[in-house]
C-alpha cells in the first residue's frame, strides 16, 4: 500500500512541480536540438556569460550568502532567546517578530525607502546634515535579512521546541557554554542550514528589493531577458546556474543530515523549557538586542505606513474590496492543498532525501519563467485550468511546495521509526497508521503550514501576475499596482489592512495551537 | 476509519470541486469580451465599465502593474499565441505592438473609427492602431530650479551643471526604452553611445520606473528627470512643486517623443465580434476626451475637442522617424544601454 500510495506521490509531484518547467524546456530547447551543433552551443553560452553577467552573478551569490549569514544569526540568537532562556514576555515577541516576515519585502523597502530617502521623515528628522545612502548592496543584504529572520528563527525554534527534554536536562549538568556548544548547537545545526538555505533561495532570486535599492542582481538579467528582450530561451539559460547552485547546496546538506540522527519527541517536551538561566546584564543585552530588531524589522516600517496612509482605511478597503475577497478564497484554497500535498509529499519521500531536496529548485527559478513555464503547459487543455483560478492554485503549488514539505521535515523528522514500525506489527493499515498516529504527531505542522502558505500566497505577485486569469485581481496585485502609480496613501493603508489580518489570523493560531496542542 | 477523517477528506472534495466549480464558472459562454490592458488601471477601468454600460457585453480586463508592464502581458500573449483567451490588447505605446505583429499574434481590423487617425500614428495593415497619445517631457523640481534655467533638452541630463541631479527610469523598459531607441535612430548608434555614456558619466540616476522618477523630482532627490505627460500630469494637478517642459522644441532642436496608445485585436480571438464593438468604443472621440481630462492624454482624432490645458500634439515638434524604424533600434539599443547600466 506504501509503495502504491509513494507512486501517486510521485506522479503528483512530477505533473505540478516538473511538467511545466521541463515542458518549456523542451519546448524551447527541443527545435534547435535538432540540428546537434555543440560548437554553435558553446558559442551560445559563451556569449550568454559573458564578464558582465557573471559580476552580477558573484554580487547575487555575495548577497544571497551575507543575507542567509546575517538572518541566520540574528533567527539563531532569537531562537535561543525565546525557546531556552527565561525572559519574560518572550511569547509577545516571538510573536511580534515574526510579523516582518509575512510582509512582502517589497513593501518593508517601501517603507525604509519612506523614512531614509531624502523625502524621508526619519532621515531628515535624525539626520539632516549627513546624506545617508540606502541604494547600495550592503543596504540590500540589511534590508533582506530583517525581512527573512523569522524564517531561520522560526525553523531552529521548531527544532529547540522538538528536542527531548531528557537529554537537555541531562546536558545541562555540563554547564552553559559546554551544553551550547556540545548539546544545543550540533542538534540545531541542521534547523539553522535549511533555514538559511531557504533565505539564500529566496535572497538570490528577489527582485523587487534590489531594483528599489538600485542595486543590479543577476535577477534583474533575467528579469531583462523577457521584459526587454522577449527571449524566453537566455531567461531559461540564465536561471540555469542559480538552480544549480541551490541543487548543490541542498544535495551536500541532504548527504551531510544523513549522517545526524534526529531525536525523539515526548508530548511535553513541545512546551518551551528555561533551561538557560540568564544573568541580570544579560537578560538586559537580551532585551536590548530584541528592542533593536523590532525596531527595525516592525516599528520603524509600520509607523512609516501608518504615516503615510494618512488613515484613509475605509476608501482603500472599498477600491481593493473585490481584490481582497479573491486573495483569501484563492490564498486559502491553495493554502489548504498545498499543506496537504506537503504532508503528504514529505511522508512519502523522507527516505528519499535527493528528490526532496532537488524541488526547491522553484525557489531560484524568476517566477515570470514559472509563470511561462505554466501557461505554455495548461494553455489549450480541453479541460479548463488556465484562464481560471485553478491556474494560481497550481502557480502557487509550484512556488510554496517546498515551504511546506520543509515545515512538515521539521516536524516529520522528529517522529521515531519505531512509532511506524509498531503500527505495521500490530497491522494497522497504512491509511490508518497515517490518520490515527502519523497526523496528530504532525498537526502542529499542518497548522504552521497552512498559515504560512496562506500569507506567502496572500503576498505573491510575481507568478500571479503572469498566469491570473482575466477579471480576477487579486490584493497583491492591487498592491503593486497603486505603489507603481504612487498612490502611496493606499499602498500603505491596504499593506496595514493585510498586516492586520495576517496578524489576527497568526494571533489565531497561536490561540488553537494554546488551547488545543 | 473515524468522523474525523471522512470530515477532512470531505473538505479537500468540496475543495477540489469548488476550484473546478470557479473555472467552470470562469469559462461559462456568454456575450463578453476578454481584454489585456497595459494602460493605467485608474484610467482605462471606468472606460472599459463605460462600454459595459453602453453595450451590455461583460469585460473581463486583466491589467498589467507598473513594475511588469510589458513583461507581464506581452510574454502572456506570446505565450498563449496558439490558443489566445485575449480578444483585445490595449497597449500604451506602439513598440510591442509591433513586435506582436511580427510574431503573428495579432489580428488586422480596420475600425471605422480610425479613418480620421494620422497615418503616422496607425499600422498600415491595420494590425493595430494608435489613439489618445503621450509624450516624453522633462519634469523639474521648482523649488531646487527656477524656470528660467529649466532644462529644456535631452542633452541636459549629460550637462555637468546638473551632474548627479537627473533621474531617469529604467531605460530597457517601457517608454524609457522607446526613447532611447528613438534616440538611437535619430542619431545613430556611435552617436548615440556616446550620448548614453556621457549620461552614466554624469551620474544619472536610473530608477524603478517613470512614475519614481516624478516622486524623485518632487522630493527633490533628483532636481529634474525624463518622465511620460501623464506622470508628470499627475504631480502637477496634486500641486507639488514641480513643472513640465517638452524636450528639444526649439528650431534646431531634435523634437520630442510623441507616442500613442495602441489597441489590437488577437489573432484567433474567442469572441471577435465584440472585440471589434471594443476596438470601435477605444477609437472614438469621447473616449479620447475622457482620456485628454484624466490622465492628458493628447487626442490624434480631429474630431476631439479637449480642455486647453491639454495640449495639443500637432503644436509639439515631434521626433522626424518613424515606430517602424524605432522599432528595428530597439534590440541595439536595449543591449547597449543594458550593458552600460545594467552592471
Amino acid at each position: 500500500m506504501y509503495e502504491r500510495f509513494k507512486h501517486f506521490i510521485y506522479f503528483i509531484l512530477f505533473i505540478l512541480l516538473f511538467l511545466p518547467p521541463v515542458y518549456l524546456f523542451l519546448s524551447v530547447f527541443l527545435p534547435s536540438l535538432k540540428i546537434v551543433d555543440l560548437s554553435s552551443l558553446r558559442d551560445y553560452i559563451f556569449i550568454s556569460f559573458d564578464a558582465r553577467v557573471m559580476l552580477l552573478f558573484i554580487r547575487t551569490l555575495s548577497v544571497g550568502v551575507f543575507t542567509s549569514i546575517v538572518s541566520g544569526i540574528i533567527g539563531l540568537i532569537l531562537a535561543i532567546i525565546f525557546e531556552c532562556s527565561d525572559i519574560a514576555h518572550k511569547n509577545i515577541f516571538r510573536f511580534l517578530l515574526f510579523l516582518p516576515f509575512l510582509v512582502p519585502p517589497y513593501l518593508f523597502t517601501f517603507s525604509w525607502l519612506a523614512s531614509l530617502g531624502k523625502r524621508g521623515s526619519l532621515a531628515g528628522i535624525t539626520l539632516p546634515n549627513i546624506p545617508i545612502n540606502i541604494y547600495n548592496p550592503l543596504a540590500l543584504i540589511g534590508l533582506l535579512s530583517l525581512s527573512f529572520f523569522p524564517l531561520p528563527m522560526f525553523i531552529i525554534s521548531l527544532g529547540l521546541r522538538n528536542m527531548d527534554r531528557n537529554i537537555i536536562d541531562a546536558a545541562r549538568l555540563l554547564g552553559g557554554r559546554r551544553l551550547m556548544r556540545r548539546i544545543l548547537l550540533p542538534l540545531i545545526w541542521p534547523h539553522v542550514f535549511v533555514s538559511c538555505i531557504f533565505v539564500f533561495s529566496l535572497s538570490v532570486s528577489e527582485y523587487t528589493v534590489p531594483s528599489f535599492l538600485r542595486v543590479n542582481t543577476y535577477s534583474d538579467e533575467v528579469f531583462a531577458q523577457l521584459a526587454a528582450f522577449y527571449d524566453i530561451r537566455r531567461a531559461m539559460v540564465y536561471s540555469l546556474p542559480l538552480v544549480l547552485v541551490s541543487t548543490i547546496i541542498t544535495i551536500l546538506a541532504s548527504y551531510y543530515f544523513r549522517k545526524l540522527s534526529f531525536v525523539t519527541i515526548s508530548g511535553s517536551s513541545r512546551k518551551g523549557v528555561n533551561f538557560i538561566t540568564l544573568s541580570k546584564h544579560q537578560k538586559l543585552l537580551a532585551y536590548s538586542f530584541i528592542a533593536l530588531i523590532t525596531l527595525l524589522a516592525l516599528l520603524v516600517p509600520m509607523g512609516m505606513m501608518l504615516i503615510e496612509s494618512e488613515l484613509s482605511f475605509f476608501n482603500a478597503i472599498i477600491l481593493a474590496r473585490k481584490s481582497i475577497v479573491n486573495s483569501i478564497l484563492i490564498g486559502g484554497i491553495s493554502a489548504l492543498i498545498i499543506t496537504t500535498l506537503g504532508f503528504l509529499t514529505h511522508y512519502s519521500l523522507k527516505k528519499t532525501r535527493l528528490l526532496a531536496s532537488i524541488i526547491t529548485f522553484p525557489l531560484v527559478v524568476a517566477s515570470p519563467v514559472m509563470g511561462i513555464s505554466l501557461i505554455n503547459l495548461y494553455d489549450g487543455l480541453p479541460i479548463p485550468v488556465y484562464g481560471t483560478p485553478i491556474i494560481l492554485t497550481l502557480g502557487y503549488s509550484l512556488r510554496f511546495l517546498p515551504f511546506s514539505i520543509f515545515i512538515f521535515s521539521a516536524f516529520c523528522s522528529q517522529i521515531s521509526p519505531s512509532v511506524e514500525e509498531s503500527c505495521r506489527v500490530c497491522a494497522i493499515g497504512f491509511f490508518n497508521s497515517l490518520w490515527k498516529i502519523i497526523f496528530p504527531l504532525v498537526k502542529g505542522g499542518f497548522v504552521s503550514s497552512l498559515i504560512l502558505i496562506f500569507i506567502f500566497c496572500l503576498g505573491e505577485v510575481g507568478v500571479t501576475q503572469m498566469v491570473a486569469p482575466p477579471g480576477f485581481q487579486t490584493l497583491s496585485m492591487r498592491i503593486e499596482t497603486l505603489m507603481h502609480y504612487g498612490n502611496y496613501r493606499y499602498v500603505s493603508s491596504l499593506s496595514l489592512f493585510m498586516l492586520t489580518f495576517i496578524f489576527l489570523l497568526y494571533g489565531l493560531y497561536g490561540w488553537v495551537y494554546r488551547e488545543y496542542g | 476509519m473515524n468522523i474525523k477523517f471522512i470530515a477532512c477528506c470531505s473538505l479537500l472534495l468540496a475543495t477540489v470541486l469548488i476550484i473546478l466549480l470557479m473555472g467552470l464558472a470562469a469559462n461559462k459562454e456568454e456575450r463578453k469580451v476578454v481584454v489585456y490592458v497595459s494602460h493605467d488601471q485608474d484610467y482605462s477601468e471606468p472606460i472599459l465599465k463605460e462600454f459595459e454600460e453602453l453595450t451590455g457585453i461583460e469585460v473581463v480586463a486583466l491589467y498589467d502593474t507598473e513594475a511588469t508592464k510589458t513583461v507581464g502581458l506581452v510574454n502572456r500573449l506570446l505565450a498563449e499565441k496558439d490558443n489566445p483567451i485575449a480578444d483585445v490588447y490595449w497597449n500604451n505605446e506602439p513598440m510591442r505592438s509591433i513586435l506582436l505583429k511580427k510574431e503573428g499574434v495579432l489580428e488586422p481590423y480596420c475600425s471605422p473609427n480610425a479613418e480620421d487617425i494620422p497615418s503616422m500614428y496607425k499600422d498600415g495593415e491595420c494590425y493595430w492602431t494608435g489613439f489618445a497619445a503621450r509624450a516624453r517631457v522633462i519634469i523639474y523640481n521648482t523649488e531646487k530650479i527656477s524656470d528660467d534655467e529649466a532644462p529644456s533638452s535631452i542633452y541636459d541630463l549629460a550637462s555637468q551643471k546638473w551632474e548627479g541631479k537627473a533621474c531617469i527610469a529604467k531605460p530597457i523598459l517601457g517608454s524609457t526604452s522607446t526613447h532611447a531607441a528613438a534616440i538611437f535612430a535619430l542619431l545613430g548608434n556611435e552617436k548615440a553611445k556616446e550620448f548614453f555614456q556621457s549620461l552614466k558619466a554624469n551620474g544619472v540616476q536610473v530608477v524603478e520606473s517613470n512614475s519614481m522618477v516624478r516622486d524623485q523630482v518632487v522630493s527633490g532627490e533628483c532636481y529634474f528627470g525624463l518622465t511620460d505627460t501623464d506622470d508628470a500630469y499627475d504631480a502637477v494637478i496634486a500641486g507639488k512643486p514641480v513643472n513640465m517642459v517638452f524636450p528639444d522644441q526649439d528650431e534646431d532642436g531634435v523634437g520630442n517623443l510623441v507616442f500613442p496608445n495602441t489597441v489590437m485585436m488577437i489573432h484567433g480571438a474567442p469572441h471577435p465580434e465584440e472585440a471589434k464593438k471594443l476596438i470601435d468604443f477605444l477609437l472614438s472621440t469621447k473616449v479620447e476626451e475622457k482620456l485628454a481630462e484624466v490622465a492628458l492624454q493628447m487626442p490624434l482624432k480631429k474630431s476631439s475637442s479637449v480642455p486647453e490645458y491639454v495640449p495639443k500634439v500637432e503644436e509639439i515638434k515631434p521626433m522626424n522617424i518613424s515606430f517602424e524604424e524605432i522599432y528595428e533600434k530597439l534590440e541595439v539599443s536595449n543591449t547597449f544601454i543594458r550593458n552600460v547600466f545594467l552592471s
